[in-house]
């Protein structure tokens, strides 16, 4: 669900990467962390941070989530926000977390850490109210918006309005442009078959908008599609949205 | 034997739900966003016709006194030979008295088992009445009796219904509540009838007389 | 030689969903259905608020209903009783097909016309009565299609949806005496209606399903568009419901919002052309409709879900087929690729509980977890929530117990080398310094990384890991900020 209200720009915020970013796209975490400091707003980043959780939770290894779900709620102490470059992570930190606890001990500590936790994009449109000026090139850029980002977080808008506060990028939008890619964690090679044949769906609708540019709020979408068009010798240049905005607006 | 074993099961079920650790919830539900919108008696006459119409019926808006001319001279057009009327309704005896020297007027007998060849191969067309007229959905009630059975509605190839426009209501919620339905009991059979019989099994195409009325007429008496 | 998708056994998921994968002409019938069952659905809600308070309605309905189960089946009963309709009682399909049957041959009945109904699909109340001799004929049109064909429903509202008219003209071509081949849908619909009314008139009874069983006024209510509905429970002598025990409604009223809800989830109607409200058999006087109603109430399973907190709103259901028009996998695979009754989303929540985890636990695999579903169930089942808790079920290796019986076949799913995987994954993230020193590790290597990593790179490039972590670029800038 969508958050209903939002708090004052704070004087400083967590960060928490991700283990995707962490790992494959570093590059992204950095321009995030940037876009936020240059609002004057301080950044920290727990070196302690690991893993959300979510792919065995989904998995259904609730037992080993929790273990590791504990250890990150400990890397950030106090009150302030918590923003995650990831509707995906962010949502497994907000709306599942509390699910995840409900009935132990940590139950109330996990509510308490859910309501600290921001998607990146919600973050700049709401908390820090970002007016960036476009000094890139002129493109033609696609949104991806993930589903975690799309329907459990509720900011696809805030994707699209901070694509369109780059003037000189050109939005277009693939057909069936909320239908999954096919990442889905565990799901591309469990049910990989399937998997495959939603992201060559994914990737048809995409070079069919003739975009040169395709941008995404999550790594784990990006890393799907953009593995996928590169094997078809297809490539569209593809960024996570901090990068792309980080760019463009310096 | 089977009573005895159908006994155990329906205790076995139901204990077995009972062992569920439920809260009972008590009805509080707000269901003002069933009563919908509200229409004066023009525009809610107007809104039916015009839902009514999107379905596929056929709708003629006539005044009280002219509705048996027009009636007759719907299914003198559409070639109706055979039509069943209700025996001895106001509507029934009427339309008989209009329409006996041009169509041959079928009553059902009293033993419908008998009767489902004729019912089913050679009458063309049925006129009833219909109780109310729904203006957000377009929809006709009919509440079937002794006079106007269940298969008038459903058999014939033809359906001409009659509905007086102080009938029309706004919704089936507001209808329901108004009548007190729940309050007074149910017929045997209530239909809502929204438009010809219709599907869209093949491909996603819409057609028009899948199984019951290829054709409905609704005339609104106003 | 080409093998059906229906000659697979259930245990077979993934070779059913590859098929399916690989026949280009059903990939065309399922997407073209299911764009069209999405636009129609948003077009006919309007308004996302309006959208949404309907469904919370309808949920807090549902909810409700549930929440007072046996004693609004109670109140059902003793109102159907009063009002003429008999009532009986099955544990399992076996017991209600021993019912229906028994009241068919008690009156010698021979041919039955049944109205689109899953429960008796579930039951497979067809293949027990021909056994018997007692010839089904299904009269829904697309159920006649599938009758014809020999095959089961792949959707729960539109069950042919995965043939398209050219098969379907072929179908009729072959199997219909007299028929010349024809792709006119019209024609089509009038051939199957000239040979369907011919069975509708004389059959001896008639079987349908019920979508909502009034408590308050001892009421079955049947949504349709055809008409066969209609026909199959008013013109032959005895009509027999079979309905699952979740089928409750508390209120007359209670069946509007649902009634709104199920229609534009399903197909996107603001209303469909027949909505039937059965009280009572043919009374005194009147001329027609069935001398005798009987009611069949079905558990099968449906009193664990309902005993099993997570899983209740399973129950919730009112069968409109909405996920599976917005599920991703469905709009590839199709409804037979489940193997299953219920297809798609609710399918895969559905079967899985009522067959036991160890014979359908395959199914919740083909779930991306994208939410879809979740998104447009006109009566808010979480259904990913409640996948992604069925896997946990799946997995777990805490045994069952009478206080908390879990779902049938808990832990089948768990497999030492998987469950071994996790457990080194939750060491690894779980210790800061582990996950520092393999991240930094496999950094490092990832000249050595393979090129082929299994199913992900058979259809896409492989991953490339970064130079250096998002830990050690952060730890190395402040140091520079620190120097500067």
């Amino acid at each position: 669900m969508k958050r209903q209200s939002y708090p004052a720009k704070p004087s400083s915020v967590y960060f928490y990467g991700t283990c995707l970013i962490d790992l494959i796209y570093p590059q992204a975490g950095m321009d995030a962390m940037r876009l936020i400091e240059r609002e004057g707003v301080k950044v920290v980043f727990p070196q302690g941070q690991t893993c959300c959780g979510q792919p065995a939770y989904n998995s259904g290894y609730d037992d080993e989530t929790r273990a590791v779900a504990r250890r990150q709620m400990k890397q950030f102490p106090g009150s302030e926000p918590i923003v995650v470059p990831s509707g995906s992570c962010a949502g497994m930190l907000r709306d599942h977390y509390p699910d995840l606890f409900a009935g132990t001990a940590d139950f109330e500590q996990a509510q308490v850490f859910a309501e600290r936790v921001f998607e990146f994009t919600e973050f700049l449109v709401h908390v820090l109210q970002v007016k960036l000026v476009d000094n890139g090139d002129p493109v033609k850029v696609a949104i991806h918006t993930s589903c975690s980002a799309r329907r459990e977080m509720g900011v696809a808008d805030e994707h699209r309005a901070l694509v369109q506060q780059m003037d000189k990028a050109e939005l277009v939008v693939q057909d069936r442009e909320t239908e999954c890619c096919g990442f889905g964690g565990t799901f591309a090679v469990k049910a990989a078959d399937i998997s495959a044949a939603m992201v060559a769906d994914k990737c048809d609708a995409i070079v069919a908008t003739g975009c040169q540019q395709l941008v995404s709020g999550d790594c784990g979408c990006l890393l799907n599609i953009s593995g996928a068009l590169e094997y078809q010798n297809k490539a569209v240049p593809q960024q996570h949205l901090a990068s792309f905005l980080w760019e463009r607006s310096q | 034997m089977q009573e005895v074993k159908e006994q155990t099961a329906r205790n076995r079920i139901l204990s077995r739900l009972r062992r569920s650790a439920n809260e009972p919830i008590a009805f509080e539900e707000s269901y003002e966003r069933m009563q919908g919108v509200e229409w004066n008696d023009a525009d809610r006459v107007t809104e039916f016709c015009l839902q009514l119409e999107k379905s596929h019926a056929e709708v003629h808006r006539v005044p009280a006194n002219d509705w048996v001319a027009t009636v007759k001279k719907i299914l003198v057009e559409k070639q109706v030979r055979s039509a069943l009327l209700p025996p001895g309704t106001p509507l029934g005896i009427e339309l008989k008295n209009a329409l006996v020297a041009d169509i041959s007027i079928v009553h059902y007998p009293d033993s419908y088992a008998e009767f489902k060849p004729q019912l089913f191969d050679d009458i063309n067309a049925a006129v009833t009445g219909a109780r109310w007229g729904i203006a957000e959905t377009g929809t006709l009630v009919l509440w079937p009796d002794a006079e106007e059975p269940r298969t008038m509605s459903l058999v014939p190839p033809l359906h001409v219904v009659v509905l007086d426009a102080k009938q029309i209501v706004n919704t089936l919620f507001s209808l329901m509540t108004d009548e007190k339905w729940a309050e007074q009991g149910m017929p045997s059979n209530a239909l809502l009838i929204s438009g010809p019989s219709k599907t869209a099994d093949i491909q996603q195409t819409l057609a028009y007389g899948a199984h019951g009325p290829c054709e409905l007429v609704a005339i609104v008496r106003e | 030689m080409t093998v059906s998708v229906e000659q697979l056994s259930e245990r077979h998921f993934s070779q059913r969903a590859r098929i399916a994968l690989d026949n280009q002409q059903l990939r065309e019938n399922l997407r073209g259905a299911t764009d069209w069952l999405r636009t129609n659905r948003r077009a006919s809600f309007g308004d996302d608020e309006s959208i949404e308070t309907l469904r919370d309605l309808g949920h807090s309905i549902r909810r409700r209903v549930l929440s007072r189960l046996p004693e609004l089946l109670e109140t059902l009963e003793a109102n159907l009783t009063r009002n003429g309709i008999q009532v009986h009682w099955a544990e399992d399909g076996d017991q209600a097909n021993a019912i229906v049957h028994g009241l068919l041959a008690a009156r010698n009945a021979k041919t039955v016309v049944k109205g689109k109904s899953m429960v008796t699909e579930e039951i497979e109340l067809n293949q027990y009565l021909e056994k018997r001799g007692i010839e089904c004929i299904e009269s829904d049109m697309g159920e006649y299609i599938i009758q014809l064909a020999d095959e089961t429903p792949s959707h729960i509202i539109v069950p042919a949806v995965h043939k398209n008219k050219q098969e379907i003209a072929r179908l009729f071509h072959e199997k219909i005496e007299g028929v010349d081949y024809t792709e006119d849908v019209d024609e089509l619909i009038g051939i199957g209606r000239r040979e369907l009314r011919k069975k509708l008139a004389t059959a001896d009874a008639g079987i349908s399903g019920v979508n909502f069983a009034v408590a308050e006024t001892g009421t079955l209510c049947l949504v349709e568009n055809e008409g066969n509905g209609r026909m199959c429970t008013t013109v032959p002598d005895i009509h027999i419901a079979v309905t699952g025990i979740e089928k409750v409604a508390e209120k007359l009223t209670d069946v509007v919002p649902l009634l709104a809800l199920l229609t534009r989830s399903a197909t996107g109607q603001d209303i469909t052309t027949y909505f039937n409200m059965i009280s009572s058999p043919r009374k005194e006087g009147e001329k027609d409709g069935p001398s005798e109603v009987h009611l069949v109430l079905l558990d099968n399973g449906r009193s664990s879900i309902y005993r099993h907190p997570v899983m209740q709103p399973t129950l919730n259901c009112i069968r409109c087929g909405a996920c599976m028009n917005h599920c991703p996998v469905y709009a590839r695979i199709g409804g037979h690729a489940y193997g299953s009754t219920y297809p798609g989303p609710i399918g895969q929540i559905v079967t899985p509980q009522l067959r036991g985890l160890d014979r359908g636990g395959e199914l919740l695999n083909a779930c991306s977890l994208n939410g879809a579903c979740g998104e447009v169930c006109p009566v808010r089942i979480p259904i990913p929530n409640i996948i992604r808790a069925l896997r946990h079920e799946a997995v777990s290796k805490k045994p069952a117990t009478d206080a908390e019986p879990g779902v049938r076949g808990r832990g089948s799913q768990r497999h030492t080398m998987e469950a071994l995987i996790w457990k080194g994954w939750q060491w690894g993230h779980q210790w800061p310094f582990l996950y520092r020193s393999g991240s930094w590790l496999a950094t490092r290597l990832r000249g050595l990384m393979p090129k082929r990593m299994g199913a992900w790179t058979q259809v896409r490039s492989t991953p490339v890991l970064a130079g250096q972590t998002l830990h050690e670029l952060v730890a190395k800038k402040r140091g520079q900020d620190a120097g500067s």
